[in-house]
């Protein structure tokens, strides 16, 4: 650890002449952990010494709100220097954490450094947030089909620098995709052959409306490294890589674990620093539950035995709460899996949960009202003795009903909750905990509604 | 006619392939297709068809593309239908392929069936497979690539270029170089850039960047895939204690790694089968899924007995009754947080060295408390405010500060005695074949009603044994 303690102490207090020398000797990703903690005056100062190849790569490593001031207080031609020099996809990403004036000047400012990057980047921002438009970039090398294997030799040699070789993408004269070929099978071509017939002719490719995740998702499946983003048309635009698919994935699962269990403070090393995160979300559930609470107070009995189909709550909110997590995660998991994106597939997987939900709650209901007459059977309310069978049968008959009813509806809102959250794009509140308060007050209301009707209808226990 | 029909279902490649399978009956043309689909797709067509289409399937693939197929399935489902084919080929598919998808397969054979596949397999091969398998399984050495191209740093590039030519077939990434020395040490790496950049005559030696990041093959893998996302590394060369390079660990490998502990991960919590069942019929599910609820229904039968059979004293105060789910839900809550904790802990391999899992449990545990306490607090508050807004709801001699203190302390106490017992379950008792719904977040919801109903009663009838 001590290049980590020499790094800190670089940035920390080093003089420009040190910092422009000996920044090179440390990967960007750690000078961006240490730059992230340091005073924002130290952090522009930092700014002014440092060059734009070296700032490039660190504003790679930075989130926007710590970028933004930074580039706010920068002269536009240091700014547009920075991101001529930064790869398509990072620019376009930080461009679009600034403010709709300050990114209009930084892409003016683009204007007169580099017309052809301005151009790439004015239309890299249009794509929404988090779609695979918006994070590809120019790093592909594409052949027409005509040519021959010596071509595309040529063609890697030239552009060896920036390019990503593991496979290079085949257009036809109007740019449209026709195929992809492996550098593998390059190899082992004849170089005097021509492309499309060493090609593989079905490219995988993603569209740029896609979100990222897709992308990965796509890239996971197929094993590719590299994947073409096209257009309706199938016309190429750029591609995305497996290394942002690497990110988008890991930052996705970690965010699906959340919403399972309402905190994300799970990568930490140590269950200290997730205190803070832990209890939020405990804070809010516990308010939300109290309005059970109330629901149940509106009940408050005149006899001890009205009372009594209270005692069966616990059973009731526990299995609805339960067929609810069931169902949540299970569709959570086929969204992820993307098997519901066609109207068919979310039709068949609501009609299955929802049959599941019925016929399960059937049962479940079935088992409560056997177990509550058996109780109730034994039980003897001390004013008025045994209840009689007539009484007793409907009464446990009732209270299997509305345990059916409660399960039923706990278990459709699982269902719906997860097609919600895409919806919201950042609703990790809406999590599995939030189910189970929402599962909880939906069945106690259920449970005491029937329990009023039942009351009120003039039976007595 | 039928080839109209068959592009029209061009956008569902696997129900295409399904298609050419069952009325595609030109044999030349079934091969020549066939071969030309991504192994990906193959898969997926090959789940849905029945035993004799299979059959067909394997029959028009050629031996590379059914190892490609069969690497892509899951492992168990892998062995299943390995069963389709004869012992000699099915041995000859697992040299094929990529020796750490070869090894995940033999792996989740019965040892018997794993040797009978092994003896068939070349010796050198063997010996490959044989290697990799003595990794433990969230070791860098369990994922990794054994195929890669190394050369000596002495190498020009025109005979690197050479070794590429003949490598281009078996081996899948050829973007990066290792350079080594005689002994197997790592010096270099040479990514095909810098290749394609150099002369011709030059020698790798002057070409290869000798500075790289590395792991070690009995790193644990989490950390290596962190390594990467964290430093944008393509590959990263996997080292023995002797340093001489073993494999390599792709991005390939380490999505998979992210995508598969996720699963593994939700999976565990939620207490659901593995894998593919999302997609099950319904009347599967309920067979599968139904008897766990009876189970967890049994410890809330529990739970409501016993509130049946104290109620004499728990039912004078109405405002007990009204407070039973709050005391549930938050203390489960509690014990939701800890599950998933303890999950990803587990999972993640990071309780390895000796004492590591009573430092995590105690340390949790005291996270838990302070929480609890948390917890305790809020719930005094709340039970005061509510039993002030309609202080009829108490009756006797409670008054409302008393009242509160009850709640808090059972929302404390229980959720603490719920959500330790969530912690340690998955720590001590987790084996691999072990069904996830037996330490799920349900099951364990259910424990967790159970132990705070018997915490809730315990504390309001000693309190009214007091006054």
């Amino acid at each position: 650890m001590d290049g980590q303690r020499a790094l800190r102490e670089l940035l920390e207090q080093g003089s420009p002449k040190a910092l422009q020398n000996q920044i090179l000797d440390y990967h960007p990703a750690d000078v961006a952990e240490v730059f992230r903690k340091l005073s924002r005056e130290r952090q522009f100062q930092i700014v002014m010494d440092l060059n734009h190849h070296e700032l490039a790569a660190l504003f790679e490593y930075l989130d926007n709100a710590i970028l933004r001031p930074l580039i706010e207080e920068m002269d536009n031609d240091k700014t547009a220097r920075i991101l001529a020099t930064m790869t398509a996809d990072e620019a376009s990403q930080m461009l679009k954490g600034l403010h709709e004036r300050l990114r209009q000047d930084c892409l003016e400012g683009l204007k007169d450094y580099d017309e052809k990057v301005h151009q790439q980047l004015s239309t890299m921002v249009q794509y929404p947030l988090d779609s695979a438009g918006a994070i590809m970039k120019d790093d592909y090398i594409k052949i027409l089909d005509q040519a021959r294997v010596k071509d595309a030799w040529e063609a890697l040699e030239e552009k060896a620098q920036r390019t990503n070789h593991s496979r290079l993408f085949v257009v036809d004269d109007d740019d449209f995709i026709v195929g992809a070929v492996r550098i593998n099978r390059l190899l082992l071509a004849d170089e005097e052959s021509r492309i499309d017939d060493v090609m593989f002719p079905d490219a995988t490719t993603v569209h740029y409306a896609d979100t990222t995740v897709t992308a990965a998702r796509t890239m996971q499946k197929y094993s590719i490294p590299i994947l073409p983003v096209v257009n309706q048309n199938n016309r190429l635009l750029g591609v995305v890589t497996l290394d942002d698919a690497l990110r988008d994935l890991r930052e996705e699962t970690r965010s699906d674990y959340s919403r399972l269990t309402s905190f994300p403070g799970l990568v930490k090393r140590r269950a200290f620093d997730s205190v803070p995160a832990r209890w939020l979300p405990l804070l809010w559930h516990s308010v939300l539950s109290l309005l059970c609470v109330f629901l149940i107070m509106q009940v408050a009995p005149e006899n001890t035995a009205a009372m009594l189909p209270v005692f069966f709550l616990p059973i009731v909110l526990g299995m609805a709460g339960n067929t609810a997590s069931n169902s949540f995660t299970l569709t959570l998991r086929g969204i992820d899996k993307r098997f519901y994106s066609h109207p068919s597939g979310a039709r068949a997987h609501l009609l299955k949960e929802t049959a599941f939900a019925v016929t399960s709650g059937l049962l479940i209901g079935l088992a409560v009202a056997i177990f509550a007459g058996v109780v109730m059977r034994l039980y003897t309310v001390p004013e008025t003795g045994s209840l009689n069978v007539y009484d007793l049968l409907t009464s446990s008959a009732l209270i299997g009903a509305a345990t059916w009813g409660a399960v039923i509806l706990s278990a459709l809102a699982g269902l719906f909750i997860p097609f919600a959250h895409k919806k919201i794009r950042r609703g990790a509140w809406l999590s599995l905990p939030f189910l189970h308060v929402l599962a909880d007050i939906l069945s106690t209301a259920v449970y005491i509604a029937s329990l009023y009707a039942f009351l009120s209808w003039g039976w007595t226990l | 006619m039928r080839k109209r029909k068959l592009t029209r279902l061009s956008r569902n490649k696997s129900a295409e392939i399904h298609g050419l399978i069952k009325h595609e009956r030109r044999d030349n043309i079934l091969r020549t297709r066939l071969n030309k689909y991504h192994p990906y797709d193959l898969k997926e067509a090959l789940l849905m068809m029945r035993h004799a289409e299979r059959a067909r399937l394997y029959d028009y693939l050629n031996e590379k593309t059914l190892a490609d197929v069969f690497a892509h399935l899951p492992e168990r489902k892998a062995r299943e239908l390995l069963n389709d084919v004869s012992v000699a080929y099915g041995a000859k598919l697992l040299e094929i392929m990529a020796p750490d998808d070869a090894v995940d397969i033999l792996q989740s054979m019965r040892h018997k069936d794993a040797i009978e596949y092994m003896a068939l397999i070349k010796h050198d091969h063997r010996n490959a497979l044989r290697r990799l398998s003595s990794y433990k399984h969230h070791t860098v050495g369990s994922e990794m690539t054994s195929d890669f191209i190394a050369l000596e740093p002495d190498t020009t590039v025109s005979e690197a270029f050479k070794a590429l030519h003949e490598n281009a077939e078996e081996v899948e990434a050829i973007d990066t170089l290792f350079i080594v020395d005689e002994a197997n040490r790592l010096e270099g790496i040479v990514e095909l850039k810098q290749l394609l950049d150099a002369s011709k005559g030059s020698v790798l030696r002057d070409v290869m960047t000798d500075v790289y990041r590395f792991v070690f093959t009995e790193a644990n893998i989490y950390d290596a895939v962190e390594m990467m996302d964290r430093y944008n590394l393509h590959v990263l060369p996997a080292i023995n204690k002797k340093q001489s390079i073993e494999g390599v660990l792709t991005l390939t490998d380490a999505i998979d790694v992210v995508e598969e502990s996720a699963l593994a991960d939700t999976d565990r919590y939620s207490g659901l089968p593995t894998g593919d069942a999302v997609f099950e019929s319904a009347s599967k599910h309920l067979k599968r899924r139904l008897p766990w609820f009876f189970v967890m229904m049994a410890w809330l039968f529990a739970a409501s007995g016993l509130l049946f059979l104290l109620d004499a004293h728990f039912s004078d105060v109405w405002l007990f009754v009204a407070f039973l789910p709050f005391v549930l839900a938050t203390s489960n809550h509690l014990t939701s947080q800890s599950l998933a904790q303890s999950i990803v802990k587990v999972r993640r391999h990071v309780l390895r060295p000796a004492g590591a899992k009573m430092r995590y449990f105690l340390e949790e545990t005291t996270v838990t408390a302070l929480t609890a306490v948390f917890l305790g607090a809020l719930a005094l508050l709340l039970a005061w405010g509510v039993s002030n807004v309609d202080p009829e709801a108490l009756t006797g001699s409670l008054s409302s500060i008393e009242f509160a203190m009850i709640i808090a302390a059972s929302v404390a106490l229980s959720g603490l005695v719920a959500s330790m017992l969530a912690a340690a379950l998955p720590l001590w008792f987790r084996r691999r074949k072990t069904t996830p719904a037996l330490f799920g977040a349900p099951m364990m919801h259910s424990i967790s009603d159970f132990i705070s109903v018997v915490i809730y009663v315990i504390i309001v009838l000693t309190f009214s044994t007091i006054t």
